[in-house]
């Protein structure tokens, strides 16, 4: 266990060396709030609504889904894509560890560095924007273990994106693929709830809403059903968990490095 | 015409190189369709539950959306590339390479190159700009369609002088990357606020919007001035060949203040 917190401190440090790109994605991060926050309200504003969220209950999802991706995002798919497109992963192979167990520690050392400097500020931000918006504090514990989950599920559907590398040469048009998906239907841009009746039909068979729609909605309180939420995502951990062991089994036996 | 014929031979060579690895162009072209793609489903979701935005109905947002897109694109088909390498050709000093060719080097880096990956975009902006244009109530006079074309070439020079611009950073700082994707990632970046009425986003961002990086006057202007909309700053609607010549002057003078400041790595 020592071991592996090592390498969350080594990514802490890694990530402090930047100063600036810290602050350009601080930067990023409030411009895209206060651009989300400004869009909705104007939506509300003069105009009639004929989904099913409240005025409310979108800005406060708006804002939180902003917050939660700082926490849940990632660099994971372009760190596995690079290590084994150069083959560099060799050195981290011939460590007596586990490179899984390894790439969520790096991770999860990044999380909690960003929390510190991006989320928090983030946040207020947050709060001054949406101040008068009512929140209730209700259902805070079953929010933050979805959103646990939903970290452990991004994470693993990063591994293995980012493992696909073992078997594609150029991976990035896959990436921005599955990267614009992502962004639609997860939720971070438009709640589900929005959806017309056959995407939201669609995506409730798939696993892109486990990691915002769900945790989100259940943070802000606009989620029906909590149980319901998280078998869900614990259905999709499963099932993550067993594709990860099953690709990095595959891949492993493919990797082959040029002079190694 | 000299130009026409190197660029052919230019094109013929990159796409040589690209199509030695045959999956991932038709690949590359996927994956940009269905980005763009992705953002217009996103736009009709949002007017699925949504009547209009900041007075603006549907088709109208559309349109202005579509118009900077389309020279948005086309900007980016000749300058988006090289300008987002310059950091990487300044740091490694690559850029030698382009100093010492018979044409310019600004000619030299926008023709040695051919960014189809902006074509799905192209494409797909085009088509929602004919799906909107007749359903707007714009009367097109033959002075609506002078002043519109006028627009749409200020868009593309103000559009192009920014991308040269950030470019040309290189040169001082050595990181600009992170001013680039401040400014069009399709995420966060600036650009984005001006696929929407400025109006919405309150009096700060509007004047940032209109006279400090005028990304407002490639849309929203000229189509609120042709819908008779109620503007922020009227006299805007008026001033974009004026902001894009100024603007070209600017990032002319920094090119070659760069160029001039630059002295290979090492």
């Amino acid at each position: 266990m020592r071991k592996y917190l090592r390498y969350s401190y080594i990514s802490i440090k890694e990530y402090l060396a930047y100063p600036s790109n810290i602050l350009a994605e601080l930067a990023s991060k409030l411009i895209y709030l206060f651009m989300q926050i400004c869009l909705w309200k104007a939506l509300f504003d003069g105009s009639t609504m004929h989904g099913n969220l409240s005025y409310i209950d979108t800005i406060k999802y708006v804002a939180a889904a902003c917050i939660v991706s700082i926490i849940i995002e990632c660099n994971t798919i372009d760190r596995m894509n690079q290590q084994i497109r150069s083959g560099d992963i060799v050195n981290d192979l011939l460590r007596p560890m586990d490179f899984k167990l390894m790439m969520l520690f790096k991770h999860f050392g990044n999380t909690v560095i960003k929390s510190l400097l991006i989320a928090v500020p983030t946040f207020l931000f947050a709060i001054r924007l949406i101040s008068g918006i009512p929140f209730s504090t209700d259902r805070l514990l079953w929010g933050l273990i979805s959103v646990s989950l939903a970290y452990a599920i991004h994470f693993l559907y990063s591994l293995v994106i980012g493992m696909l590398a073992f078997f594609l040469i150029v991976t990035w048009p896959l990436n921005m693929l599955l990267g614009a998906i992502y962004k639609i239907l997860s939720g971070i841009w438009i709640p589900v709830t929005m959806f017309p009746e056959f995407l939201y039909r669609i995506n409730m068979f798939l696993p892109f809403r486990a990691v915002y729609a769900i945790p989100v909605s259940l943070l802000t309180g606009s989620a029906g059903d909590v149980k319901g939420s998280i078998l869900c995502q614990l259905m999709w951990l499963s099932v993550f968990l067993i594709l990860a062991e099953f690709v990095w089994m595959k891949g492993y036996k493919k990797l082959v490095v040029q002079g190694g | 015409m000299n130009y026409l014929r190197v660029y052919r031979r230019f094109v013929i060579t990159y796409m040589k190189g690209k199509l030695e690895y045959n999956m991932s162009l038709a690949f590359e072209l996927i994956a940009n369709t269905i980005l763009i793609s992705v953002f217009f489903s996103g736009f009709f979701v949002i007017f699925y539950n949504f009547d209009c935005i900041g007075g603006w109905n549907k088709y109208e947002t559309l349109f202005m959306m579509t118009s900077s897109w389309l020279t948005y694109s086309v900007s980016c088909f000749f300058f988006w590339s090289p300008m987002k390498d310059m950091g990487e050709l300044v740091r490694t000093g690559k850029l030698d390479l382009y100093l010492c060719r018979p044409i310019s080097p600004m000619v030299y880096l926008i023709l040695e190159q051919f960014q189809y990956t902006f074509i799905p975009r192209l494409t797909l902006a085009l088509v929602f700009w004919i799906y909107s244009i007749g359903k707007i109530a714009i009367l097109w006079t033959p002075g609506a369609i002078i002043y519109y074309a006028i627009s749409m070439v200020s868009a593309f020079v103000i559009y192009s002088s920014i991308t040269v611009i950030t470019g040309s950073i290189s040169f001082w700082a050595i990181k600009s990357e992170a001013i680039v994707s401040l400014l069009t990632n399709n995420n966060y970046g600036l650009k984005n606020f001006s696929d929407y009425p400025i109006t919405i986003y309150g009096e700060g961002t509007a004047v940032l919007l209109t006279f400090v990086i005028p990304y407002a006057l490639t849309g929203y202007y000229p189509i609120a001035h042709l819908l008779g909309k109620t503007v922020p700053f009227p006299v805007a609607a008026y001033i974009s060949p004026v902001v894009a010549l100024i603007i070209a002057v600017i990032s002319s003078v920094l090119w070659h203040m760069g160029l001039r400041r630059y002295e290979s790595a090492n």
